[in-house]
C-alpha cells in the first residue's frame, strides 16, 4: 500500500505541512468548578489504548531512526542529514505523548524496556544492510503507523460525536478534538516518511520484500501488544 | 522483613496497576463518583463511632442511625465494615489533590512532594489511631485483599501523580512499587508508635524513603523485569480474556 492508498482512506483533511502543533494541556488540575460531566468509561478505555499504544510507538520510531543515523553518520554521511530530519519529528512525536500519557495518567506499556531494545536493533540492523534495507524498513514502519493513526482517528471521532449526543446541552470539551488533530497532524508526517522512503527507492528493492513484510507483520503485533500490555 | 518479600509485595502492588485497567484521566470531564450523597452521609458518620466502638458492624449501624435509617439499613453494604473502610481510603486518597496547592508551594523536588503526601495520608488515620490494626485485618482477608491491594497502588499513583512525576517507561511502575512498599511499611509502624506527635513514625518514613534507591535498583535488574512482565501479562490476560 502506498500513500495515496492511505490517503484516499482518510476522513480529516491534512493539516497544513510544515506547521508543528505544540499540544499544551490547557490547565494542570482538573478544575472541578468547571469541569463537564464524566466521559464514559468505554471512553475512557479506549483513550488509555490509544495514548498508550501511540506512545510505544513513537518511542519504536525515535529509537529505529536513532540507530539508523548511528550507522549512516559513519557510513553514509549523505544519508543522515534526511534521516536526521525524519528522526526529529519522531522525538517531537514521541516528547508530545509522553507528555500526554503522565497528564491523563496512563501507564506507560510494560514492554517499554523491550521496545527499546527492539527498535534501537532494527534501526542499527537494517542500517548496516545498506540503503535500500533502511529505506524498506521506513517503507513497512509507516505503512503500519500511518494506516494505525488513520484507524484511531475514525474511531476517536465516532467517540467524540457520541460523546457530544450524550451530554445534556451537546456541549462537549476541546480536549478530545485537539487530540483528534494532534493525532491528524501526526499522521502526516508519517506519510511524508513514507513518500521519503519510496522517492529513496524503497521499492526499488525487490529482494527486500521479504524484510519489509516481515516488519510490517513485527509492528502489527507489537501494535496489538502494546495497546493492551 | 527480608528484601526479598520486601521487593514481592512491591511488585504485585505494582502489576495491580496493570490489572486494573488505568483510564484516561480528563482535564476538563469530572471523573465519575462511586459514591451516592446519601452512602457519603452515613459512612461519614459511621467514622465518627469507629474510636468508640472500632472498626465493627456496630459503628456502620449507628452511622445509619445517625442519619434517620433503619438500623437494618446497614445491610445494602454487601462487604460490611469492608465498604466503611474502603470509603475512608477512598476519600483519603482524593482528598490529598485538594492540598497541592500548598504543597507545591511548601516543597521543592518530587520526592519531597511524595513524602508530604505520604505524611498527610497518614495523619488521616491519626483519629483512630488504635483501631486502625483492626482496619488492616480486615484488608488483609483472602475476599479482600485484592480490593485492598489495589486501592494501595491507586493511592501511590495519585501521590506521584500530584507530586508531579512525569516517568514514562518502565521507571513508572518501580516508582509506585516502590511508595506502595514504603506507605504499607510505614503505616503499619504508625499503629505501634507511642513517641509524641508521631515523630518516630516520621522518622521511620524517612529512612524507609531512603531505602527506595536500593530497591529501585532490585527491581531495575532484568530478571526482576522479566518476573514482573510476566505476572502482570497473565494479569492482563485475564482482564482481556474477560472482557472478550
Ligand atoms: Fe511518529
Ligand atoms: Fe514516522
Amino acid at each position: 500500500m502506498n500513500s495515496n492508498a492511505i490517503r484516499q482512506s482518510q476522513i480529516m483533511r491534512p493539516c497544513s505541512r510544515g506547521l508543528q502543533l505544540r499540544y499544551k494541556s490547557t490547565k494542570p488540575v482538573l478544575d472541578k468548578k468547571r469541569a463537564l460531566p464524566p466521559l464514559s468509561p468505554r471512553t475512557r478505555d479506549f483513550l488509555a489504548r490509544l495514548i498508550r499504544v501511540d506512545q510505544a510507538g513513537e518511542l519504536g520510531a525515535d529509537l529505529i531512526y536513532s540507530g539508523q543515523h548511528a550507522v549512516f553518520k559513519r557510513t553514509k554521511p549523505d544519508l543522515a542529514p534526511l534521516i536526521a530530519h525524519m528522526w526529529e519529528q519522531e522525538v517531537h512525536h514521541h516528547k508530545t505523548f509522553n507528555e500526554l500519557q503522565a497528564t491523563h495518567r496512563v501507564r506507560p506499556s510494560v514492554f517499554s524496556p523491550l521496545w527499546n531494545v527492539a527498535a534501537y536493533g532494527l534501526g542499527v540492523g537494517t542500517a548496516l544492510l545498506g540503503k535500500e534495507a533502511a529505506m524498506a524498513c521506513t517503507l513497512a514502519v509507516e505503512t503500519v503507523i500511518g494506516g494505525h493513526y488513520n484507524n484511531q482517528l475514525r474511531e476517536l471521532l465516532e467517540m467524540i460525536e457520541l460523546e457530544a449526543k450524550q451530554a445534556e446541552d451537546g456541549q462537549t470539551s476541546d480536549e478530545l478534538r485537539k487530540l483528534a488533530k494532534l493525532i491528524s497532524q501526526f499522521r502526516d508526517d508519517e506519510l511524508e516518511h513514507l513518500d521519503t522512503a519510496v522517492e529513496n527507492d524503497a521499492e526499488k528493492a525487490r529482494p527486500y520484500m521479504l524484510l519489509t513484510e516481515t516488519i510490517k507483520g513485527g509492528c502489527r503485533a507489537a501494535v496489538w501488544t502494546a495497546e493492551r500490555f | 522483613m527480608s528484601s526479598g518479600r520486601f521487593s514481592k509485595a512491591a511488585i504485585r502492588a505494582a502489576t495491580q496497576l496493570t490489572n486494573s485497567p488505568r483510564l484516561y484521566h480528563s482535564l476538563t470531564h469530572l471523573p465519575p463518583s462511586p459514591y451516592t450523597a446519601t452512602q457519603i452521609r452515613i459512612f461519614n458518620s459511621a467514622l465518627n463511632h469507629v474510636p468508640d466502638h472500632g472498626f465493627v458492624k456496630d459503628s456502620l449501624v449507628l452511622g445509619c442511625r445517625d442519619q434517620g435509617y433503619l438500623d437494618s439499613t446497614h445491610a445494602v453494604f454487601h462487604n460490611g465494615v469492608f465498604d466503611l473502610i474502603q470509603y475512608h481510603l477512598y476519600n483519603e486518597r482524593t482528598r490529598l489533590a485538594s492540598l497541592k496547592e500548598v504543597i507545591d508551594l511548601e516543597e521543592n523536588s518530587p520526592h519531597d512532594k511524595a513524602r508530604r503526601y505520604c505524611i498527610e495520608r497518614l495523619k488521616a488515620n491519626q483519629p483512630f489511631i488504635e483501631r486502625w490494626p483492626e482496619a488492616l485485618a480486615v484488608m488483609g482477608l483472602p475476599s479482600n485483599i485484592s480490593s485492598s491491594v489495589k486501592e494501595l497502588a491507586e493511592l501511590s499513583d495519585e501521590i506521584w501523580y500530584l507530586s508531579g512525576d512525569k516517568s514514562s517507561d518502565f521507571d513508572w511502575y518501580t516508582r509506585r512499587a516502590s511508595l506502595s512498599a514504603v506507605y504499607s511499611t510505614t503505616e503499619l509502624y504508625m499503629t505501634q508508635d507511642n513517641s509524641p506527635d508521631f515523630n518516630n513514625t516520621w522518622q521511620f518514613l524517612d529512612r524507609q524513603l531512603a531505602n527506595v534507591a536500593n530497591l529501585k535498583t532490585t527491581l531495575g535488574s532484568t530478571s526482576t523485569w522479566v518476573a514482573f512482565t510476566g505476572m502482570a501479562s497473565l494479569n492482563l490476560l485475564k482482564s482481556q480474556l474477560a472482557r472478550g
